[in-house]
């Protein structure tokens, strides 16, 4: 079954009960603007309007409009409520307005348990005097809070790190107009005090917070949760039994949100174990009072309120350590912003309880009324005034008299506190903050501090539910209102080097959205070296070559390399055919032609046939121009006495395969005579006899590179047998094909490398070649290589020397 | 490319590679006969793996000619006269006159030119080699180069005197020797790669026919 | 089986001996191998190139896959792999160029697999791989005109080359790109000490991909490689202080 919690003492009830079964408090709020009550022209316009509103809310708003009726204006400077300015646009401004309702509040003479219970608590004696009055029940229905506000010194709210024993601003003690003014209170005998005062003591909060605080807050109020309890009763420790910690949702949604509010309204407050889970709230309607709905029963006040009860009551859920310093930012806003004529406000720290006291458990001590607003609307809290009735609303409008009230003897013994707070604070146990709360805690340097302003100063609330009240964060002109930093706000530190970086990063940002030109092309330096060098090397060997000026004489030193070459040719039998390998590129003809003319030559005139072959597609051709070009005085022709094989695909895997087997390796010739079309070249007399390698006169290569003379000397060795094998190769890889020679067992017969050695078998064979026209071209050119080297050489060590002194 | 295609493929490389190396060592007769055929096979294979070559060349200047990039004229006249001497050289054969004129003409000078250009290059390098690396190495270099180039080039005077075959010698000692040794060295080294590198191969460790 | 074949493959089952064990001790045994500049200066000019927009360009050779001129190159596609994949996301991916045809299909599947393994497999194009002529100097001819339109910032050469190498590098060198060559000829090699900025000696090329650290067998063969040269030194020694002897026949 589904039930509701009662505003008032936060038990649940059953959900079709109209009043509580525990406090007697109205459980459905009568709604505003009903049938049954009478509209108001000048109601306060309010977003919640049509929300169902409390009735005490109700007879608070019709007994401030009442009082404000009556007293007019009391004060300058005090805010205007809505209402007054074209309609109060909140719904307890309406309520001002609302006809008392004949049901409101218990019945009369109904003392509901919380209030004996708080009678009882009364009697224990308090430590520090307050003046806490009773409202008489016979008493007209006046402003009752204004009375406490008028009769109990304004307090401020501990600053941030003020002493713990500071109370808050509201210290003003309370003043029942009826009698009925502590009905609220002893409601919350009910409540798990300990756990409040407990909380509120340790974490250093204001008792204020714990109306900021949600209504899940009311589990932490813990009063096991301060172990420091410096012996300051509270007179809302005595009223236990109630749900620990339990706030009443009334409350609760008076609160402003957040506990880090609550925490840093009222730090370091002690806590206590009897710590009263008493709210601290204003009900003060704006510029009004509220008397009391009717003659409250005689209930034994509580006690007035201490700076250390008011801590511990505002001590927000999960705290229960206390903490030396106060954030009071949020309360000293409330304070900035709230008058001194704002009436309603219960100054706490004038509030002083002992609960130890037995005398305070006889007599309630005097309770002062809060200072009645501008307004003069209080904020008329049905259930805590029990048996107020709405003549005592109307009646009790204007003037809420505690001293009326018969206070238990605990209550009278209760003295408010000076409003310094630092005097009667010593004893009680600093409040301390937990590690995670404290950790919560922003910077020095966002942290404002915040003056609390007195009660008398702070302003009353007048838009919203809360309109009336004092010490209200005030919603526009705070809040919702624009309004700049202040001095001390936020300041954020920046280092030199974050400085710096920022502007970087600017700088960076603001280059992209600059327009770089194209860079332009680098001038290109025009290559003066690679001229010169080419023009030197191409003079030298053209101007040689086009004089035909003998410069350089031909050498009379023959290499002692050709000798065992001219004795393997000349010692070659004639019927067997000598196979020359073209292994070379086009680019190497020009000296390699001029190098193999002198052997060619000398085999085209002992008049052995030669046979041409080439593991490279360009080789064939080579080979059919230089043959035809040597060939020419010796009637040289083609399928008589020289052969051209071809093309031999397939690398060094081919050598070895046509070492292996010649006339499988090649199927087809190249520049076949016209007899011999159609048929492969192994069908030609010339090769009549060959069947392998070694069935040639002589295996002679043409190379320009070390691998393929390498190739051939080691891929045929094996199947050479008796046949030599020369070599005919560039100048520059004769130094590694020299070992092929010069070995024990010499896998090459005979080197042929150089124009030089070139030119002296020129001269052996008695004509002047190739090798005897390009040898000036080529003495020039090399005698200009090598004065360019020397130049270069010079060039680079004078720099680096000139470098070097200049370092 | 799945694991099971790439293992085969692994699989017959190696194969391959270990078939034609054991032919080396082994002389077997049925190991000499696969070598062969696999070395013919070898041969084959990359007498087409040049055409897919040319292909490959020729698509690449084909597209250089679609999209007009930067020196697309010289690939329109390779794509020419490419398909020029491919038409002449399949019709007509690769002794073909036409083909020995293109060869003669345009083939044989071009690369001898780049050849003569390797000269002037090369001496170009020499006289900058020690401005830009000066350090021992390129000192010996340039000096054994010279050396080298003083014992074979022909002296305008003198050519048959004492000096000029001190030099001789000690150019041939030097190319002979020293070069020579230092050739040796490096085509051990060389070598050891080589088989290294073959091996890699082998154990499929590097796979350059992809995976 | 002669001598010479028995010789040869013991050698070289203890290269796959050495290989393997010192593939499986490399996490535990850390080599150390001594510095580069060429292989430590390539990879921030890769990181240069690719952040400017440039391309990096990898030359695989003239030489045929058949023959004893692949080694150099099936290190050079090595090489490439570990290129492509760090280049991958760039504008402008590496291109690979080779004067062999069946080496360009090599370079194409090199690519193929890079650009998969790092989950770029539709940035892969078919032209990256290519053969820019049959034959060397054919091919050092067109190189020019593709280093200037490719807009190459690093010019790689690690292949098989001949006397055109030292043209290639300095086509390179005229394009002030960063040039990194080696091969395996030794007459090439001493071009490329001359004409390329980062020349490769001997067998350095070979050492590439340890370098790089393409994979854990490509250290365990440079160790590999360094313990079988100590050994052939000393029998080099020793057969020549025999042969001095007299002893050695």
């Amino acid at each position: 079954m589904a039930e509701i919690r009662c505003p008032m003492c936060s038990k649940p009830n059953p959900e079709d009960a109209e009043t509580c079964n525990f406090c007697g408090a109205r459980l459905k709020p009568l709604m505003v603007g009903s049938a049954d009550e009478p509209s108001s022209a000048g109601a306060p316009q309010d977003p919640g309007q049509n929300e169902p509103v409390p009735d005490w809310l109700a007879r608070i708003r019709s007994k401030a409009e009442a009082d404000r009726a009556e007293e007019g204006e009391e004060e300058d400077d005090a805010p205007k409520p809505a209402d007054e300015g074209g309609g109060s646009p909140d719904w307890l401004g309406r309520l001002r307005q609302a006809e008392p309702l004949q049901d409101e509040g218990p019945p009369e003479g109904h003392i509901p348990d919380w209030l004996e219970e708080t009678s009882e608590a009364a009697e224990k004696p308090f430590e520090q005097e307050s003046e806490v009055r009773i409202p008489d029940p016979d008493r007209p229905e006046t402003g009752w809070l204004d009375r406490l506000r008028a009769e109990s010194p304004s307090a401020q709210v501990p600053e941030a790190g003020e002493d713990q024993a500071e109370g808050p601003a509201e210290a003003d003690l309370f003043e029942p107009g009826s009698g009925n003014a502590l009905d609220w209170l002893g409601e919350l005998e009910e409540r798990d005090i300990d756990d409040a005062s407990a909380g509120l003591a340790a974490e250093g909060v204001s008792p204020w917070a714990e109306f900021e605080t949600p209504p899940e807050a009311e589990d932490d109020l813990s009063p096991e949760a301060d172990a420091q309890d410096e012996g300051q009763d509270d007179w809302l420790g005595d009223l236990e039994g109630g749900e620990p910690g339990g706030l009443p949702d009334w409350i609760s949604e008076l609160s402003e949100p957040g506990e880090a509010q609550a925490e840093e309204i009222e730090p370091g407050l002690e806590a206590e174990d009897d710590a009263p889970e008493l709210p601290d709230i204003d009900l003060t309607l704006p510029g009004e009072e509220v008397g009391l709905p009717g003659p409250q029963p005689e209930l034994s006040a509580p006690p007035a309120m201490d700076d250390d009860t008011l801590e511990t009551a505002g001590t927000p859920e999960g705290t229960g350590e206390q903490s030396g310093e106060q954030s009071d930012e949020q309360t000293d806003e409330q304070t900035d912003d709230q008058s001194d004529e704002q009436t309603g406000v219960f100054d706490w720290d004038e509030v002083e309880f002992d609960w130890d006291s037995e005398a305070a458990q006889d007599e309630l001590p005097e309770i002062e009324a809060p200072p009645v607003s501008v307004a003069g609307e209080l904020p008329h809290v049905p259930a805590l005034i029990m048996g107020e009735t709405d003549d005592v609303l109307k009646s009790d409008a204007q003037d809420f008299d505690l001293s009326t009230v018969e206070l238990p003897d605990w209550l009278s013994e209760v003295r408010p506190d000076s409003g310094d707070g630092e005097g009667g604070r010593g004893d009680l146990a600093p409040a301390t903050i937990p590690n995670w709360l404290e950790a919560m805690r922003p910077v020095e340097t966002f942290r404002p501090v915040v003056d609390i302003e007195p009660e008398e100063e702070q302003a009353i609330e007048s838009v919203g539910p809360l309109a009336g009240l004092r010490g209200v964060l005030l919603a526009e002109p705070v809040v919702a209102k624009p309004r700049a930093a202040t001095a001390s706000g936020a300041r954020l530190e920046v280092t030199e080097r974050q400085f710096a970086q920022a502007e970087l990063l600017e700088r960076i940002v603001e280059q992209e959205e600059h327009e770089i030109p194209a860079a332009v092309a680098g001038k290109r330096t025009l290559p003066i070296a690679r001229w010169l060098v080419s023009a030197v090397m191409l003079l030298a060997v053209l101007i040689p070559a086009l004089t035909g000026t003998p410069v350089f004489p031909i050498p009379q030193r023959v290499s002692r390399d050709l000798g065992p070459l001219v004795g393997i040719v000349n010692t070659l039998p004639t019927d067997r055919p000598v196979l020359m390998v073209f292994d070379f590129e086009p680019g190497y003809s020009g000296e390699l032609d001029a190098v193999a003319e002198p052997l060619i030559e000398n085999l085209l005139a002992r008049g052995i046939n030669i046979v041409t072959v080439s593991t490279r597609p360009t080789g064939p051709p080579l080979a059919v121009d230089l043959i035809n070009q040597i060939g020419a005085p010796y009637q040289v022709e083609n399928g008589r006495n020289v052969l051209h094989l071809g093309y031999l695909s397939g690398g060094p895997s081919a050598v070895q395969l046509f070492s292996a087997a010649p006339r499988e390796a090649i199927l087809k010739g190249f520049q076949l005579p016209p007899e011999m079309s159609g048929q492969s070249a192994w069908a030609s007399p010339l090769l009549r006899d060959v069947h392998s390698l070694s069935d040639f006169g002589m295996v002679a290569v043409v190379a320009a590179g070390t691998d393929t003379a390498q190739t051939w000397a080691e891929q045929s060795h094996p199947w050479l047998g008796d046949t030599p094998l020369v070599m005919i190769l560039s100048q520059g890889a004769e130094p590694l094909i020299r070992p092929y020679f010069e070995s024990l067992t010499p896998q090459v017969n005979g080197i042929l490398s150089g124009l030089p050695t070139a030119l002296a078998y020129e001269q052996l064979n008695g004509r002047q070649g190739m090798a005897f026209s390009r040898w000036n071209g080529f003495g020039a050119g090399a005698f200009a290589a090598e004065w360019l080297i020397i130049a270069g050489m010079a060039y680079g060590l004078i720099g680096w020397i000139m470098r070097r002194r200049r370092a | 490319m799945k694991l099971g295609i790439y293992v085969v493929w692994a699989a017959v490389a190696t194969a391959t590679g270990l078939f034609v190396l054991l032919g080396y060592f082994f002389q077997l007769d049925l190991l000499f006969g696969l070598r062969l055929l696999l070395i013919q096979w070898a041969v084959l294979l990359a007498a087409g793996a040049l055409f897919l070559g040319l292909f490959n060349l020729l698509s690449v200047h084909w597209a250089k000619v679609s999209l007009q990039e930067g020196g697309w004229p010289y690939s329109a006249l390779l794509i020419l006269m490419f398909l020029v001497t491919l038409v002449l050289g399949l019709l007509f054969g690769p002794d073909y006159q036409a083909v020995m004129l293109l060869f003669r003409y345009v083939q044989l000078p071009v690369e001898a030119s780049l050849l003569a250009l390797l000269a002037v290059s090369l001496t170009l390098a020499g006289f900058r080699l020690l401005s830009r690396r000066r350090d021992l190495a390129s000192l010996v270099f340039l000096g054994a180069a010279f050396l080298t180039l003083l014992g074979t080039a022909p002296w305008p005077v003198g050519a048959d005197s004492s000096l000029a075959l001190v030099v001789g010698d000690l150019r041939a000692w030097i190319s002979q020797v020293v070069a020579a040794g230092g050739a040796r060295g490096i085509l051990l080294g060389v070598a050891l790669g080589a088989i290294t590198t073959g091996l890699r191969v082998l154990l499929a460790s590097d796979r350059p026919y992809g995976d | 089986m002669s001598s010479t074949g028995t010789i040869g493959l013991g050698i070289l089952l203890l290269f796959i001996f050495l290989m393997l064990v010192f593939a499986t001790l490399g996490r535990r045994w850390e080599s150390t191998f001594r510095a580069l500049p060429g292989l430590d200066a390539l990879g921030s000019a890769i990181e240069r190139a690719v952040e400017s927009g440039e391309r990096v360009h990898l030359s695989l050779g003239t030489g045929s896959v058949s023959g004893t001129d692949s080694a150099p190159a099936l290190a050079g596609l090595s090489l490439l792999k570990r290129i492509a994949a760090i280049t991958s996301m760039s504008d402008k991916p590496v291109v690979a160029t080779t004067g062999d045809g069946a080496m360009a299909l090599l370079a194409q599947d090199s690519l193929r697999t890079a650009y998969n393994d790092v989950g770029a497999k539709d940035r892969f194009e078919t032209i990256s791989g290519r053969m820019l002529g049959p034959t060397p100097f054919s091919y050092v001819a067109t190189l020019p005109t593709m280093l200037d339109t490719e807009d190459v910032a690093v010019h790689l050469m690690v292949g098989s080359f001949g006397a055109e190498s030292g043209l290639a590098a300095d086509f390179g060198d005229r394009k002030q790109a960063m040039v990194l060559a080696g091969t395996d000829d030794v007459q090439s090699q001493a071009l490329l000490y001359a004409t390329a900025q980062y020349p490769l000696v001997g067998e350095e090329v070979f050492a590439a991909g340890a370098y790089l650290d393409v994979s854990p067998l490509h250290k365990a063969s440079l160790r590999t490689q360094d313990v079988v040269r100590y050994l052939v030194v000393g029998a080099i020694l020793i057969g020549a202080l025999l042969r001095t002897l007299g002893i050695a026949p």
